[in-house]
């Protein structure tokens, strides 16, 4: 038997008993099978020996001699690279939720696509596999996704050292993981793109799935342009207003104001932008109320108000508060409908395709190599 | 003592004084010679037995005939002494009769053994003060026992936070522990079985068994359909 330190016994508070500070998950020699969500702004692994990661989906490699001094010629990733970006060449690997090197050509190509193997071998060292083990993983792609593009996916992982890998369809991960094979509607919001998966017991085909190329990404830039329009002189970067959505989109309709702090002509100063996050944030509402319909109205009519009674959403963008309300009351034009937040969104996509992992027969897997 | 004439201060000042011609200072190196009058040394006893009696008798409340009367044995005292000789008193003769003040906060002991001077103990004055007496006794020792209440108060305050913060300690590594045995449990023993096994396939029993068995099959064949369009295109760019 060979003993892995579980990394978080190491950080067990004094006193949590000698037993448990000593003691290993034993891990036997074989696989390791791994989830993995490629989305646009980050990537979720969750992985069989208990590792869960979340990291933003950014590589940077040092721009110069002097950076690679102080930073190491290894890429930084995530917000380690986010936070010494002025010293970095940052390449975002990822597009519209899939790999963006596909789309480009020459440099631009070869910069892209060297950054989404260097982002995935990143991810198989988190997952901290041992040498010996065959790394099994089920990647997600979104729902629109191409042929071309998965393939991208499976070049790219194979390149990083995945030995076995299964492309699936995102949204159908993540209703994998919870169970739900039938007679629902997956909404996964993104950054690049939210996803809506239609369900109805079988593998979805491109009639059961819609992408919205609006999602996290346009709400930052519209929170963006909104901000610079009532206050002009206001200094801020497309991160900031980001942090700033995330972190205040749960004041939607409550009775909080969202207060930022940016420089105005360099003077830190207080900003009220409670108003232009509502309006960002809810320009989503409509455009997936029309994608539910859509998907709604091409179903079996006899069934239609099964899948309007169970429409599930996942992804980062969930967590906009009044989201659940807004889009049951938006269905109300359509019947109605029940919509839920799954638990531990951001992780849902990463623990459906670990599910599936574990779930898949073992020849398939052999087959796959 | 208190049956005696006493002559005027200035009389027993310059009995119990000595006589020096202005030459002999002068041959002792005393150029310059501090002059008081009378009048000033009265005023200075007045102001140093008013401060002694303040700061001996704290926030008593007495009134002014009997404070006049404490003034008046306290002066005759002073002149007894002068009368007796001086010899007796040191050079620091002032600070030696006055005690030093007693902090503001810390009550006089000598406090309740203040008798009014020459009163009759059955006059409804003598009563007065001793309630007055009593009065402010009781100020006092409330004032301390309020205060020992708010040591005691906050140091079992200190002492409650600290219990509370090392239940917020346990508490925490319990819910580390769950999170840490929840994570073994998952990994099954034959989470990453040897080559081979699969003991982690779907329960047959499960419910759900076909439904997977089949949308597994069907990701698998997507997949596999995947790689050779994959191969073809390399075959064919």
């Amino acid at each position: 038997m060979i003993h892995k330190q579980d990394p978080e016994l190491s950080t067990l508070p004094a006193g949590s008993g000698e037993a448990l500070r000593h003691r290993s998950v034993e891990v036997e020699r074989g696989v390791l099978l791994i989830g993995v969500d490629l989305g646009t702004s980050r990537a979720a692994i969750s992985t069989s020996n208990g590792v869960r990661e979340c990291v933003s989906s950014v590589v940077g490699w040092p721009k110069d001699r002097v950076a690679q001094k102080v930073l190491g010629e290894q890429p930084l990733f995530g917000d380690r690279a986010l936070e010494h970006r002025l010293s970095l060449d940052l390449i975002h690997p990822l597009r519209d939720g899939n790999l963006a090197f596909p789309r480009l050509q020459g440099e631009d190509r070869d910069r892209a696509r060297r950054a989404a193997v260097a982002l995935m071998r990143h991810l198989l060292q988190l997952s901290r596999p041992r040498q010996d083990m065959v790394i099994q993983a089920v990647i997600g792609a979104p729902s629109k996704a191409t042929k071309e593009d998965k393939q991208a996916i499976l070049e790219v992982a194979r390149e990083a050292g995945f030995d076995r890998i299964l492309v699936v369809s995102e949204p159908f991960s993540v209703a994998y993981g919870i169970e739900v094979l039938d007679e629902a509607i997956i909404i996964d919001i993104g950054a690049g793109t939210i996803d809506l998966c239609r369900l109805h017991g079988t593998l979805p085909e491109a009639e059961d799935e819609i992408t919205i190329f609006k999602a996290g990404n346009f709400v930052d830039q519209e929170l963006a342009r909104l901000i610079a329009l009532r206050h002009p002189k206001a200094q801020f970067t497309l991160n900031m207003v980001k942090k700033a959505k995330e972190r205040f989109s749960g004041v939607v309709e409550s009775s909080d104001r969202a207060i930022v702090t940016f420089p105005v002509q360099g003077k830190p100063t207080p900003l009220d932008i409670t108003e232009e996050i509502h309006q960002a944030v809810g320009l989503l509402i409509p455009e997936i109320l029309e994608a539910i319909q859509q998907l709604v109205a091409t179903f079996d009519p006899e069934f239609q108000h099964r899948i309007r009674a169970n429409v599930i959403v996942s992804g980062g963008g969930s967590q906009i508060y009044g989201l659940r309300r807004a889009l049951e009351e938006g269905m109300g034009v359509i019947g109605g409908g029940t919509v839920r937040i799954v638990d531990e969104p951001v992780f849902a996509g990463a623990n459906g395709a670990l599910k599936l992992a574990r779930e898949m027969p073992r020849d398939y897997w052999q087959s796959l190599q | 003592m208190q049956g005696k004439n006493l002559p005027t201060l200035q009389k027993l000042l310059e009995d119990a004084g000595s006589v020096r011609p202005l030459g002999e200072l002068r041959e002792r190196g005393i150029k310059r010679i501090r002059v008081l009058s009378e009048s000033q040394l009265t005023q200075a006893m007045r102001i140093a037995f008013n401060r002694a009696l303040r700061h001996q008798l704290g926030s008593l409340d007495l009134p002014a005939a009997v404070l006049e009367r404490l003034r008046e044995a306290a002066e005759w005292e002073y002149r007894s002494l002068l009368a007796d000789g001086l010899e007796h008193v040191t050079p620091d003769f002032p600070t030696t009769l006055v005690t030093p003040p007693p902090t503001p906060s810390a009550p006089s002991a000598d406090l309740p053994r203040v008798p009014p001077p020459n009163l009759d103990p059955g006059s409804p004055e003598f009563h007065k003060i001793e309630e007055r007496m009593a009065h402010n006794l009781t100020e006092l020792v409330r004032k301390d026992w309020r205060t020992e209440l708010a040591a005691a108060t906050r140091h079992q305050q200190d002492h409650l936070e600290a219990l509370e913060q090392r239940i917020g300690k346990l508490v925490q590594a319990l819910e580390s522990t769950d999170r840490v045995l929840h994570r073994i449990q998952q990994v099954r023993p034959t989470e990453s079985a040897p080559l081979g096994a699969n003991a982690n396939a779907l329960d047959p029993a499960s419910p759900l068994f076909e439904r997977k068995s089949e949308l597994l099959t069907a990701l698998f064949q997507a997949n596999m359909e995947l790689r050779e369009l994959r191969g073809a295109g390399a075959k064919n760019p």
